[in-house]
């Protein structure tokens, strides 16, 4: 894409209107991102990351498909001793909370109107409404039965369980996620009234979105109070697993905003708004110090969750060192790094911390669900299929991440404008086309390198 | 009032049996051997050298608790039975049913809330608990064929012999 | 009559995510503690009767019509099998209901014989854990499964706290959790004890109800107080099991876990149940008010700046 921009002056599409003939853009032109076929498949081809995207589904997909065919026991060990895996140790629980994203931005502007995030409120919904979407999609992969998966829904209602509540409200809250990012859509297909009518539920979706989301982010760290003993008591609370959980999913959820908005500045400015990258670096800041704030809640939380079950003697063993090793690395040195990025305005370093965390609560949900589990039976190591899956939706995940920043207006605005005024402001338009290039310019620049 | 007549009733009838003579008493000799095959099924019957047991053990309480009305040679069982009269019957299976867990039978034992018997095994625990505790403690054979045959349905049930599973077997695993 | 779930009472009529999430916290807290069916069966299982036989894993073979066995029941080199360097000896799987393990007495050098299979929880984990409701305690006190509704998600399995549900993982089509289910359809509902208690010579295994078998067992450790360990494993252990265990050894060093709470698996997640209706009925009105008072002050402060322009 930075080759097209930078050699033949090449504009994405960012409006309804054709700037240079005040035609509407056609959907198929739309969907090329304004490139005539052999043009966007050149460029498809010139990128190296499809090319490691095209091998990783070339591996993945033969292999998931060898999966529904045997069944799971052809990809997992099979293990009844390790009822779960990869697939949901990675996919739901690090999937979900890594996309708190989308009810934390909602909030932050349009419930407490702080419009200084708005230029990254459509990346976080975004990020959050694909997020869940592949945590479904994961779940797929790893239900015995996945075309029930509705069923918990319309056939059989088991009320009291704790997942029976996690599945209702991941349902429904992917539903509002995909209202709320609909918002994008309809400007992109040119369909205002719907937009509009979204528009007017905004509030409604951002407080249901708060309710479904601090219920399932707690609920998910309930599911584990099912089998206390099984995971070890340093990670377990009876009491506070759901506090521990929804806590962290909120800087998690930022931190995931952090470092998607990283990526996407670094690979894709040329499909950034000027509102977007001129304001990134303060947004960045101003996340950060949401994250800081929920990491040292959860680190006090994390303390009192040890003292009110008197773990201490715990901490001296080997999973002592380890839970000290996911504490220390995934919230204390965040918390220390995030400060010293925000007193000396590092947006860099932030960025850096924010991976960290990243990993840090990675670390976290995959010890709780998956590597603690069965802490004095024995301890199994996924099977290989299992990772290669794994990898492959996450592969998946990317490309239609990327599929759709290209082209819906999640990090630029969306230009519409009558024909009459087209006419009208042809001179301020190629003055902006100007300014638009030399931004583009710059930034192809900076990343024609690794490419 | 209808209670207590009740009570005596009992009492008399109960009373009435003490002064039975025991078909099986002590008075009549002991079989020299017996066949036990009315469980027989996975395994053939054992034919139970009666006459030998009798001169290991040298007393019928070993086996027959307190039937005899000699006492009981089970410390636990002695509380009550020290002085009992002999049964009227002292068969095993004559107290040991064969179908201890049917419905009827395990409302039968519930319905008197005071019965201290409550725990009475079925005869086929009768002769094993019986047979191989003692047979552990003298050092006598305790494998199964050891004192009865198996039966094809035996071996079609362990999947055994001629039932064994193809390239299953001892070998297999036990190196 | 139809068995029923004990949940079945609170007949949920409202659809939509809140109402369900009152809903299940309703049951969740409308519930006194659930002692069990008064007229619960239960089998108690006497470690020092059991030889170690494997008679009954024969039988319970043969009732289910389970896939033939790798190595003939009358085979004892089983009890030398151990998995994952020695962590595991053999367990329930998907072709077996119930496994017979053997153990050292430490103190004596005599070994132990232990039959594993699912406990019936009074209150079953499994059953409280299913999203789709999928188990169903029966009145008889079996803990029994329907294939039918299973999803898959295996969430019983890692709520079980016996690890007992097994998976036929390599089916396709039709993967199922296996599990004993105490005979339930061929024996247990026509009043018939289920076919390894039938089937064990020692009567290591003895069938009744349940109330009665813990007379029983406190009587055996009463009148042999040194025989028997004084505990009855499954009296309380997450709040009662239909099966139940005498042993003369330690529990914990016959493959018991000892550690397990004595109140069911479910009461753990109620702190954070309690926690639902809360959000359901103050969320909506904090944060509407908090958006109120946050959005009215700035659009005036923007007005005013605006005008001031």
């Amino acid at each position: 894409m930075n080759h097209l921009i930078v050699n033949k002056g090449y504009q994405p599409i960012d409006s309804l209107n054709n700037p240079d003939n005040g035609q509407k853009w056609s959907l198929w032109r739309k969907l090329l991102l304004g490139l005539s076929p052999s043009d966007y498949f050149r460029q498809v081809l010139r990128n190296p990351f499809n090319w490691v995207l095209g091998l990783i589904f070339a591996i993945g997909l033969p292999v998931i498909i060898y999966r529904y065919a045997t069944g799971l026991g052809g990809v997992m060990h099979a293990s009844y001793d390790y009822p779960w895996g990869l697939f949901l140790g990675f996919g739901l629980f690090c999937m979900v909370p890594l996309s708190a994203s989308g009810f934390l931005l909602g909030t932050t502007v349009e419930l407490f109107g702080h419009k200084k995030f708005k230029p990254i409120l459509r990346l976080a919904l975004l990020n959050g409404l694909l997020g869940y979407f592949f945590a479904v999609v994961y779940l797929l992969v790893d239900l015995g039965c996945p075309w029930r998966l509705y069923y918990p829904m319309f056939v059989s209602w088991g009320t009291a369980a704790v997942l029976f509540l996690v599945g209702w409200h991941v349902a429904t809250y992917l539903s509002v996620q995909i209202m709320e990012v609909s918002e994008a859509f309809f400007e992109w297909v040119n369909w205002p009234t719907a937009k509009k009518f979204i528009h007017s539920g905004t509030i409604g979706l951002t407080v249901a979105g708060i309710i479904l989301s601090t219920l399932h982010q707690g609920a998910l760290g309930t599911l584990l109070c099912y089998a206390p003993g099984k995971v070890h008591p340093l990670w377990y609370s009876q009491e506070f697993l759901w506090i521990f959980y929804l806590c962290s999913s909120v800087f998690a959820g930022i931190c995931m905003v952090i470092a998607v908005s990283t990526v996407v500045e670094k690979t894709m400015s040329w499909r950034c708004g000027s509102e977007f990258l001129d304001n990134l670096g303060p947004i960045t800041i101003g996340l950060a110090k949401g994250a800081t704030m929920a990491l040292v809640t959860y680190l006090v939380i994390k303390i009192i969750g040890i003292i009110h079950d008197n773990e201490w003697a715990y901490l001296t063993t080997g999973w002592g060192t380890w839970f000290m090793l996911e504490i220390g690395l995934g919230v204390i040195l965040p918390i220390i790094l995030f400060s010293i990025g925000i007193r000396k305005n590092s947006v860099g370093l932030v960025r850096f911390t924010a991976f960290l965390t990243i990993l840090g609560l990675m670390m976290n949900r995959l010890n709780t669900a998956l590597i603690t589990f069965n802490w004095d039976l024995y301890q199994e190591i996924p099977h290989p299929l299992e990772a290669v899956i794994t990898v492959t939706i996450f592969a998946l995940f990317i490309t239609v991440y990327r599929f759709i920043l290209y082209r819906l207006p999640i990090l630029y605005t969306w230009k519409t404008v009558s024909e009459e005024e087209l006419v009208s402001i042809a001179d301020l338009d190629s003055t902006q086309t100007q300014q638009a290039a030399v931004l583009v310019d710059t930034a192809g620049k900076e990343s024609l390198g690794p490419a | 009032m209808n209670k207590r007549k009740r009570l005596v009733l009992t009492g008399l009838i109960m009373a009435s049996f003490l002064f039975v003579v025991p078909v099986f008493g002590a008075s009549s000799e002991p079989p020299a051997s017996i066949l036990i095959d009315s469980l027989s099924y996975l395994y053939n019957g054992v034919n139970f050298d009666h006459e030998q047991h009798l001169e290991v053990t040298n007393d019928c309480s070993v086996c027959h608790h307190h039937c005899f009305g000699n006492g009981a040679e089970n410390e636990q069982c002695a509380k009550c039975h020290a002085n009992s009269n002999g049964t009227s019957s002292v068969a095993c299976g004559d107290c040991h049913i064969q179908k201890p867990f049917t419905v009827q039978h395990i409302r039968e034992m519930e319905a008197n809330p005071k019965r201290y018997h409550l725990d009475m095994v079925g005869l086929k625990a009768a002769y094993h608990l019986r047979c191989l505790n003692c047979h552990v403690e003298m050092d006598a054979p305790t494998g199964c064929v050891d004192c009865h045959e198996r039966t094809d349905t035996g071996n079609q049930f362990y999947h055994s012999g001629d039932y064994a599973p193809i390239g299953g077997g001892a070998g297999k695993v036990h190196e | 009559m139809r068995r029923i779930s004990r949940r079945g009472f609170f007949k949920v009529t409202a659809a939509g995510s809140s109402a369900l999430a009152i809903s299940s916290t309703k049951k969740a807290f409308g519930m006194k503690e659930f002692k069990g069916y008064p007229d619960s069966m239960g089998v108690l299982v006497d470690l020092t009767r059991c030889i170690g036989c494997r008679t009954c894993e024969a039988a319970c073979n043969k009732e289910h019509g389970l896939p033939e066995p790798e190595i003939p029941f009358d085979d004892f080199s089983v009890f030398d099998q151990v998995f994952h360097d020695g962590k595991r000896k053999r367990r329930t799987s998907d072709s077996a209901y119930t496994v017979v393990n053997r153990y050292d007495d430490t103190s004596s050098g005599a070994p132990v014989y232990r039959k594993i299979q699912c406990n019936h929880c009074n209150e079953p984990a499994c059953l409280t854990s299913c999203f789709v409701n999928a188990y169903t305690k029966t009145k008889e006190g079996a803990v029994i499964y329907n294939p039918d509704v299973c999803v898959g998600c295996r969430m019983c399995m890692v709520a079980c706290p016996f690890r007992i549900p097994a998976y036929s993982y390599h089916s396709a089509l039709h993967p199922q959790i296996i599990k004993c289910n105490f005979c339930y359809d061929t024996r247990l509902k026509k009043g018939k004890p289920p076919a390894c208690v039938e089937a064990c010579p020692q009567e290591a295994l003895t069938f009744g109800h349940r109330k009665t078998l813990i007379k029983i067992a406190h009587e055996r450790i009463r009148s042999d107080p040194d025989k028997y360990v004084d505990h009855v494993y499954g009296e309380t252990e997450v709040g009662g099991t239909s099966w139940m265990y005498l042993s003369s050894v330690p529990f914990d060093q016959v493959g018991f876990d000892t550690s397990l709470q004595h109140h069911p698996i479910l009461d753990n997640t109620k702190s954070f149940l309690g926690f639902v209706p809360m959000v359901l009925g103050i969320w909506p009105a904090m944060f509407m008010g908090f958006h109120l008072l946050s959005t009215r002050g700035k659009e005036e402060t923007e007005k005013k700046v605006s005008e001031n322009k």
